[in-house]
């Protein structure tokens, strides 16, 4: 029996192989200490073909952005009755695919799942990058983005206040506490491996810039301790910040009148689809790096398998909006409710909201047999399909209900225009630049906290494989 | 394991409670469900008392399906607990004690439900949109197809952990852990419409896309108060001595604060969501649950069910000692059966509740649902061992945890 339990899943272990500290030093450390060469794999083309497109892309950004402060918004196929559109579908999206980050590294921490520990440095780098790039969105759909801080509650003699009853003033607090919560979080969990860093380089300038960057740690007891309080604590600051933030931004739309918005189950749905786009982006981005990067042994197949169930519950929960969505908006019976649910099902834009069915809802089933969760080409294809179906999904809530109202004389058609398609796509292009700078230059995998679930799970062997190889001190791990 | 706490108590013998049960629940049902035949007023009372019980059963199949999905420590000790409160006994029973509610609709004679009636119906252009799904037979029908999926889960888990616990057959555990995730997709769907058919349809016109999942959240609170305080009130006695440890009631107890959340989250955003709406069609059921009184038990459950709890399970010292625990949870189940109470009446305050007064029936149909309940629940724990052995981890040292 021993023998058939160990072919399984769940009793694989989380770091594979034979690893020591130095090894494991040696597998995240040195990809960013030695630039040239030493590299495990085939890591160098990939890296530079993915680098200068996302440079490329993100020229577009820059495009679109110069052309849209000189011309002003009337440039993005936003009208009346829809005055959101491409704009906040894609704060949206954006804002989904950072919770991924958030959760894992925050509530996974609380809840005590050591699995965390390879990914959490990763998705919250994910958490960062998306966020930015969310934000960006409202910050220009205001017109003005120059006096954007009028968004703000400062005292002023214009007599500007912001309207404390409406959740796009509560979706500024709520988005920016999570930019500063998860900076924070993510900077104080890479204080210990900067220290490592600093220890291994060689050349000055680069141990004098981690040096700065661990801010004089030197692995003491009283760093430990101040460490682990500090973080605990913004796990606990970042826990609710996971469900809050979605819960106001699908405010933006609940408290509105607006049929197919004003809906009560808005709030845990769009949690789940928060954590359901972030889990894709999460496997769409650690499937090919932990190829490219030689890291199959520290992101193992059982991480994978974790994160793929994580992605299909969630991906459930959403599917289970959907029913309700479409329940309910029948058993309402009032004749907005079921207008709007005609327009969706054959409406012009009738393929939009199937292929949401389609990606979210059924593209996902496979993932419930453990054999299709261990082929990551499936996987990955899976995710992308994911990421599209999140992102049709907020197309489908966003202007697909604005283009149908309670006066059937106002109802009009909403055409993006290639200033929207430009900007979306420069946002993604800035997401995975930012990705792969960090990709390259900063340790991706949280290096002593490997170190400690190594010494929790193979205890005995790493200390002595420690006393072979006393080469380099640890900064952390004890 | 822990060194024993020495005391006289005789071991945890759960089942002997069934007699008991079993004729108070049939002579209080049996008296109420008797007299809900002609009087609305008991009848109200019956289908309060049911809402109680029959959604705490429900609370405990979802725990149940959840744990043999996440197969978590945590579980180990309270599974059992678990699969006798969501038994097929408990289940088959609470399907018999709904009887008194489902012939009157079959029969067209409900008091309960406007909708069944075909009168109101012709002159309600609503009630007749949604007729092709509340109407008396797809109601029945959708009744019995709930009870039998419910049934057909908790009797496969049920059968597989006492089958492991003869075998030790590793292949039990796996077909389980196959069968729970469906089975708790299969849950949430149908305790959902099971709301929304035997509950949000007391007021036909009204309707809230959160309705199942802030009801499966509030039955989920009732399942797992009833664990903890039978759990911790019972924790040095055998077989529970040794196992009902600080890291297991601080697991208990953090499950409690998780849901405890997620009812205030759910509760909030779904009058927060309305509120601000402020749309006739969808207000009605907070403007029937305002008048005469009804608004200070509100006030009441917002501070009792979210508030106190709140505070109280923030602190770790609650969670770490098992006897402030189990009044934590005492608490809960108190405020649950006010929500209850809440959640049902003033579905009828027209007509017949002008104000939250209880009533005798409403005591008596309690009781007697109440008992019917136990005496299920006694029956499925005659033929239980309260521990499983199956799980080595429930008899390691402490493991979990840094």
């Amino acid at each position: 029996m021993a023998e058939s339990k160990q072919k399984l899943m769940e009793f694989r272990p989380l770091i594979e192989g034979e690893q020591t500290f130095e090894s494991i030093d040696q597998k995240v450390a040195d990809l960013v200490l030695h630039q040239k060469g030493r590299y495990p794999v085939n890591l160098k083309s990939p890296w530079y073909i993915i680098m200068g497109t996302a440079i490329g892309i993100f020229h577009l950004l820059i495009l679109s952005v110069g052309w849209l402060l000189y011309q002003g918004i009337g440039i993005w196929g936003n009208n009346v009755p829809t005055a959101w559109a491409f704009d906040i579908i894609n704060f949206v999206w954006w804002i989904g695919i950072g919770h991924a980050g958030t959760l894992i590294s925050a509530i996974l921490l609380l809840m005590r799942q050591n699995w965390r520990n390879s990914i959490n440095r990763f998705a919250e780098a994910m958490t960062i990058f998306a966020v930015m790039c969310a934000g960006l969105y409202p910050l220009l759909h205001t017109g003005r983005p120059w006096v954007a801080y009028w968004l703000f509650p400062l005292p002023n003699i214009t007599g500007m206040w912001p309207n404390f009853r409406s959740p796009l003033m509560w979706d500024v607090f709520a988005v920016s506490t999570y930019f500063t919560v998860s900076a924070l979080f993510w900077f104080v969990g890479l204080i210990p491996d900067f220290a490592t860093m600093r220890d291994r380089a060689e050349k000055m300038w680069i141990r004098k810039l981690f040096g700065l960057l661990s801010m004089g740690w030197r692995g003491a007891s009283r760093h430990w301790h101040r460490y682990e309080q500090a973080y605990l604590l913004l796990a606990g600051l970042s826990t609710p910040l996971v469900l809050s933030v979605h819960t106001i931004v699908s405010y933006d739309f609940a408290v509105s009148i607006v049929p197919g918005w004003n809906v009560t189950v808005f709030p845990p749905y769009f949690v789940a689809g928060a954590v359901f786009a972030g889990f894709a982006m999460v496997l769409l981005l650690a499937i090919p790096v932990r190829k490219w990067f030689g890291w199959t042994e520290i992101i193992t197949d059982k991480h994978i398998d974790w994160m793929t169930k994580i992605m299909l519950a969630t991906g459930l929960i959403v599917f289970y909006g959907y029913i309700l969505e479409v329940f309910y908006g029948w058993y309402s019976g009032t004749s907005v409710e079921l207008k709007l649910l005609n327009f969706r099902f054959s409406g012009p834009y009738a393929w939009a909201y199937w292929s949401l069915i389609f990606c979210n809802g059924i593209a996902i089933q496979p993932l419930w047999s453990q054999k299709n969760r261990r082929k990551e080409g499936l996987i990955w294809v899976i995710c992308l399909l994911v990421s599209v179906g999140m992102w049709l999904e907020r197309f489908v809530i966003i202007p697909m209900s604005l283009m149908q109202n309670y006066l059937p004389s106002s109802d009009k058609n909403y055409y993006p225009t290639v200033w929207d398609f430009g900007m979306f796509l420069g946002t993604i292009g800035m997401f995975f630049m930012f990705m792969f700078l960090f990709l390259r230059f900063l340790p991706v995998i949280n290096i002593f906290e490997m170190k400690d679930l190594l010494y929790k799970t193979q205890g005995e062997k790493a200390a002595t494989a420690r006393e072979k190889k006393p080469a380099t001190a640890p900064s952390g791990g004890e | 394991m822990a060194a024993p706490v020495m005391s006289d108590r005789p071991g945890l013998n759960l089942a002997k409670l069934g007699p008991l049960g079993t004729i108070v629940g049939l002579i209080g049902a049996g008296a109420a469900a008797a007299v809900a035949w002609s009087d609305p007023k008991a009848s109200q009372s019956y289908l309060f008392a049911w809402f109680f019980f029959g959604m705490m059963s429900l609370g405990f199949l979802g725990f149940l399906c959840l744990h043999h999905t996440v197969r978590g420590k945590w579980g180990l000790p309270v599974m059992r607990i678990f699969e006798a409160g969501a038994s097929p006994q408990v289940l088959i029973i609470m399907a018999l004690a709904f009887l008194p509610v489902v012939i009157p609709v079959l029969s067209g004679k409900s008091s309960l439900y406007e909708w069944s009636h075909a009168d109101v119906v012709a002159n309600d252009p609503i009630l007749q949109h949604k007729a092709p799904y509340l109407n008396p037979v797809f109601w029945t029908i959708r009744f019995v197809l709930f009870f039998l999926i419910w049934i057909g889960i908790s009797n496969f888990l049920a059968k597989s952990t006492a089958k492991q616990d003869e075998t030790g057959e590793y292949s039990n555990e796996q077909r389980r852990s196959q069968i729970a995730p469906p089975g708790l997709v299969a849950f949430f769907v149908t305790a959902t419409f099971a709301a929304t058919d035997w509950f949000m349809s007391l007021e036909p016109h009204w309707y809230s896309t959160i309705y199942g999942v802030w009801n499966v959240v509030g039955a989920g609170l009732m399942a797992l108060s009833v664990t903890v305080l039978i759990v911790t009130t019972n924790k040095d006695r055998e077989p529970y001595k040794g196992l009902i440890t600080p890291k297991l009631t601080k697991d208990l107890g953090n499950l409690l604060f998780a849901l405890t959340m997620l009812w205030g989250y759910t509760s909030l955003s779904q009058y927060l969501i309305i509120w601000s709406g402020n749309i006739p069609e969808y207000t009605s059921y907070f403007v029937n649950r305002r008048l005469e009184g009804w608004q200070g038990v509100g006030l009441a459950l917002i501070l009792g069910q979210f508030f106190i709890p709140f505070f109280a399970l923030l602190a770790p010292r609650t969670k770490a000692v098992a006897s402030n625990l189990a009044k934590v949870a005492g608490w809960i189940l108190v405020m649950r059966l006010l929500d209850s109470y809440y959640m049902i009446m003033p579905s009828f305050q027209a007509s017949s509740r002008p104000t939250p007064m209880p009533q005798l029936w409403d005591f008596v149909a309690f009781i007697g649902v109440g008992g019917l309940w136990l005496m299920g629940f006694c029956l499925a724990m005659k033929s239980k061992k309260l521990i499983p052995t199956y799980d080595e981890r429930l008899f390691e040292g402490d493991g979990h945890g840094h």
